[in-house]
């Protein structure tokens, strides 16, 4: 059912229904924005990289809560996960004599989806709200990769290759992390899209009692989800291990607002049931290309995350309204 | 014809046992959060060799209460009400933070001035919480977390960045933040005070049986002609102005205020509520858990610390009863349908 | 008669907590057959059904199919054999088109990559879908539409799309005509008389509605306080006698 409305809007409705519309649309207009007021600098080579260096970690992340997020969960755990990854795997190949780091990264990845899995067995067989299960896995979690690491951060690890392969950079400045992460995300648009597994994604996340009437096993859609979250949530920490070259507990703070950011921007419904990977790609530069603007401005710290908690709320009321209208 | 009243029915032998029955007694939420009190004050009497009970760790467990308990006790009338509020951390130092600047800044404004003035504000922040979350459709989860970063930011701009003390003195620190007999901070006794006045708000007003039922069952507290989204609202700014309070207590205290304090708050108050038996789900709970709760939570920290296993272990504790308690509070709750 | 039984329920009972919500229920169903269930809220009408659909086990009592003794331990098992239900709310995924819709739970795939991975069978499930659509005489612009764009009826009709996509012996319909206008409703019951006589399809209306049961039901049985109080086809009975099966009130 239409509602009448003037008739500008109704020739632009069938494309505004497109949620990566809206969100390239709010990328271009970032991106003029922000041209604008740094006469250009913003544009500049250095800074484009800039952009990217700071988008593909939690991009990865982000790509992965959507899928989360579409089956009606949530994980506020992932920057714990992220900074806990790494914080093993340094351990590992420091203090554990016989690990190299070819063999402690999959097991610093193994455990980080480990944490997801445990995150999704709590909320779905403990029945709890995603968030209280994630918010205290949040807090055990950073609290271990603290207690790990005794607070310190861990640097001066022997070379390897495998730093190049998840850290290095292409074309000597681009950070190898920008290819990994398109290349995520056309995976799991593949896994969202393509498969039953994603179709009854959606299901669960559109109506979790009918897909169960359907014979659809939500907890285990569910968990899923959540170990494939965990996963990448550690993988996003060994590709900054692998560029940085050092393993810090306490990163990764804000990691989950950005990822919840980018994906909400993108177009995925808070509530489940509807959202795309595609939309978050371009959420995830949209929040990234914020934070840099805003940074270039010479905006003191936590300016730019309070910028995402306003760019949360904003793109959540818009996306609700449009919904609303478009019913 | 005998009226229906008439006659006052005795408990028959049989419900008088159940009541002295361990299921029943155990059924009580405070009574379960007073088992875990005490059985973490043993634990941590053992680890720490008895340091723990000793008057120093003793004070600094009420001095965390002050501050913590007060919002705390926010937070468990919002959540009965339904909605939750991760921004109390952020409000807590920005509260304090301009007032000092009042002060400092405009001459002759007097703490005795700022305060209100600030807690106000912070009053202010509660309501753009409701709004937003209530008007706007959004989970108030969303709403707070997006708060959170924006008052924080506030409060960094505002301050500066860096430490805001060095004030005149005043007899209002002595009232908000002084000592009793040279060792109880005063704050526990308006962490009291303030948890009685909660407890009356929501056991004895209309206004306290209005967020039981808005957060029960909404959609059949609208039927019944209660404003819900008034009584959502309401509530945000008790938090925040709580918060506010809060902040203005610690900054009495300590005579200083940092922009960064506070950002541990919002995951101990909620977890203070859900340790002492209010339901994340709304339309259950109590603010006498809560004060239980807020000394488990210290005590946690504290004692992790004094066992010189550093402050780390107290989120992973903090964290995992956070996740018990409330899995074993659904749990319960199930069990009685 | 000596028609074998579609479905036989028998002795079934059923208590929650001290309710006895049905007491030695005996139900069957004939094939070919359109069955009306009705009777009060509380008589007992969505227990029973929830047990034939495999929701939940009967505490006494046995359940067979076409002959065969059955026991099912999830919806999913007896949509297995051929019981489909559609609820009152659809059970429908809003923001999903109407093909993922029908297909939810049962996706045909084809392998990728030589049975590395499992893709669903896009041309598979839309040419399924079009072609049950088109058989239950619904106009509709393209499956890919999201179901929240359809009205009343064009819902109800996607939900019997996706219980007949699967060899259905039985629909079971809870309150099909509710929410629907005077004209999507008529279309609902001539569907339903169809599926009957062109698809050979039993099917077991429960509904308020006494009049629209009425225009297609072949029988009638009627439950009041957990019990069976009535067993009659329509030739032998009329609107007023239900009526007063299902309230319990005297007949003069």
């Amino acid at each position: 059912m239409l509602m009448g409305g003037p008739s500008h809007l109704s020739v632009l409705r069938p494309i505004l229904v497109i949620r990566e519309v809206r969100a390239l649309l709010t990328l271009l207009l970032i991106v003029v924005f922000f041209a604008f007021f740094t006469g250009g600098k913003y544009l500049s080579v250095i800074n484009l990289v800039s952009i990217l260096n700071g988008v593909y970690a939690f991009g990865i992340v982000a790509g992965a809560m959507t899928l989360l997020l579409i089956s009606g969960e949530i994980d506020l755990s992932v920057g714990s996960v992220y900074a806990l990854s790494p914080v093993i795997a340094a351990i590992l190949v420091k203090r554990v004599p016989g690990f190299t780091i070819w063999s402690a990264v999959p097991l610093a990845i193994g455990i980080a989806a480990f944490c997801g899995f445990t995150n999704g067995i709590i909320t779905t067989k403990g029945r709890i709200p995603s968030f209280i299960t994630t918010l205290g896995m949040m807090m055990i979690l950073r609290g271990v990769a603290f207690v790990l690491s005794k607070g310190q951060i861990f640097g001066f690890l022997p070379p390897s290759v495998l730093y190049t392969i998840f850290g290095g950079t292409v074309f000597k400045w681009i950070p190898v992390g920008v290819i990994w992460f398109p290349a995520i995300i056309v995976c799991l648009w593949i896994l969202l899209e393509k498969t039953a597994f994603g179709n009854r994604t959606f299901a669960t996340g559109n109506n979790k009692e009918a897909a169960r009437m359907a014979g659809i096993n939500t907890d285990r859609v569910k968990i899923i989800n959540f170990t494939i979250t965990g996963a990448l949530a550690g993988f996003a920490g060994i590709t900054v291990l692998s560029y940085l070259g050092q393993a810090a507990p306490q990163q990764g703070m804000e990691l989950a607002f950005d990822a919840i950011a980018a994906a909400v921007v993108g177009g995925t419904s808070l509530f489940g049931g509807a959202g795309g990977v595609i939309g978050t790609l371009l959420g995830a530069f949209i929040v990234g290309g914020v934070k840099n603007g805003i940074i270039i401005r010479g905006a003191p710290i936590f300016w730019p995350e309070a910028f995402v908690g306003v760019i949360i709320i904003l793109a959540v009321v818009l996306n609700v309204w449009i919904e609303r209208k478009m019913a | 014809m005998p009226k229906l009243n008439d006659q006052v029915v005795q408990p028959s032998a049989k419900e008088k046992l159940y009541l002295l029955s361990l299921r029943h007694v155990l059924g009580i939420r405070e009574v379960r959060a007073l088992l875990v009190f005490l059985l973490m004050t043993a634990f941590f009497a053992y680890l720490t060799g008895g340091k723990f009970v000793s008057v120093s760790s003793v004070t600094n467990m009420l001095r965390y209460v002050s501050a913590y308990g007060v919002m705390a006790g926010g937070v468990t009338l919002l959540l009965i009400s339904g909605e939750i509020d991760i921004s109390t951390g952020s409000v807590f130092p920005l509260t304090a933070i301009i007032a000092a600047l009042l002060v400092k800044n405009i001459p002759g404004f007097s703490i005795w001035l700022a305060a209100p003035v600030a807690i106000a504000i912070a009053g202010l922040c509660g309501l753009v919480n409701g709004v937003v979350t209530v008007k706007g459709g959004i989970p108030s989860f969303i709403t707070t977390i997006g708060t959170m970063l924006i008052y924080r930011a506030l409060g960094y701009i505002l301050s500066g960045g860096v430490w805001l003390s060095g004030m005149p003195p005043s007899r209002f620190y002595t009232i908000m933040g002084g000592k009793v007999l040279g060792l109880i901070p005063v704050g526990i006794f308006w962490f009291v005070g303030v948890i009685l006045c909660l407890w009356v708000l929501l056991e004895k007003t209309a206004f306290g049986n209005r967020t039981f039922a808005t957060g029960n069952n909404k959609e059949a507290a609208r039927m019944t002609g209660i404003n819900t989204d008034r009584v959502k609202i309401t509530n945000f700014i008790i938090t925040a102005c709580l918060a506010g309070f809060a902040g203005i207590l610690y900054f009495s205290h300590f005579g200083s205020i940092l922009p960064i304090e506070g950002m541990g708050a919002p995951l101990d108050t909620i977890g203070a509520a859900v340790v002492g038996g209010t339901s994340l789900f709304g339309g259950a709970g109590g603010v006498i858990g809560t004060l239980v709760g807020v000394f488990i939570i210290a005590g946690a920290r504290i004692g992790f610390v004094l066992a010189r296993l550093g402050g780390y272990w107290a989120n992973i504790l903090v964290g995992s009863l956070i996740i018990v308690a409330v899995i074993v509070n659904l749990w319960l709750e199930r069990r009685v349908r | 008669m000596a028609e074998e039984l579609l479905i036989q329920m028998k002795d079934i009972s059923k208590n929650f907590g001290f309710v006895k919500a049905l007491e030695d229920i005996d139900f069957d169903v004939h094939p070919n057959e359109i069955l009306g269930l009705v009777g009060e809220n509380g008589a007992g009408k969505s227990t029973l059904i929830k047990i034939l659909v495999g929701v939940y086990p009967p505490d006494k009592g046995e359940m067979f199919l076409e002959g065969e003794k059955v026991n099912f331990s999830s919806p999913g098992d007896a949509r297995k054999k051929g019981i489909e239900p559609i609820y009152q709310d659809l059970a429908l995924f809003e923001e999903m088109s109407i093909e993922r819709n029908i297909f939810a739970g049962r996706e045909p795939t084809k392998p990728v990559l030589g049975r590395l991975l499992r893709f669903i069978d896009k041309q598979k499930m839309r040419q399924e879908s079009v072609s049950i659509l088109e058989g239950l005489d619904i106009k509709l612009e393209s499956t890919k539409k999201l179901v929240k764009f359809l009205s009343g009826g064009q819902r109800q009709t996607v939900a019997i799309g996706r219980a007949l996509c699967f060899q259905a012996k039985v629909l079971v319909m809870d309150e099909p005509t509710a929410s629907l206008g005077i004209n999507e409703a008529n279309r609902i019951l001539e569907l339903v008389k169809r599926l009957k006589e062109e698809e050979g399809i039993s099917v077991i209306l429960i509904s308020h509605n006494l009049p629209h049961v009425f225009s297609v039901a072949d029988r009638f049985i009627v439950l009041r306080l957990g019990k069976v109080v009535g067993n009659k086809t329509k030739e032998e009975t009329n609107i007023g006698e239900i009526t007063a099966l299902i309230t319990g009130s005297e007949i003069s």
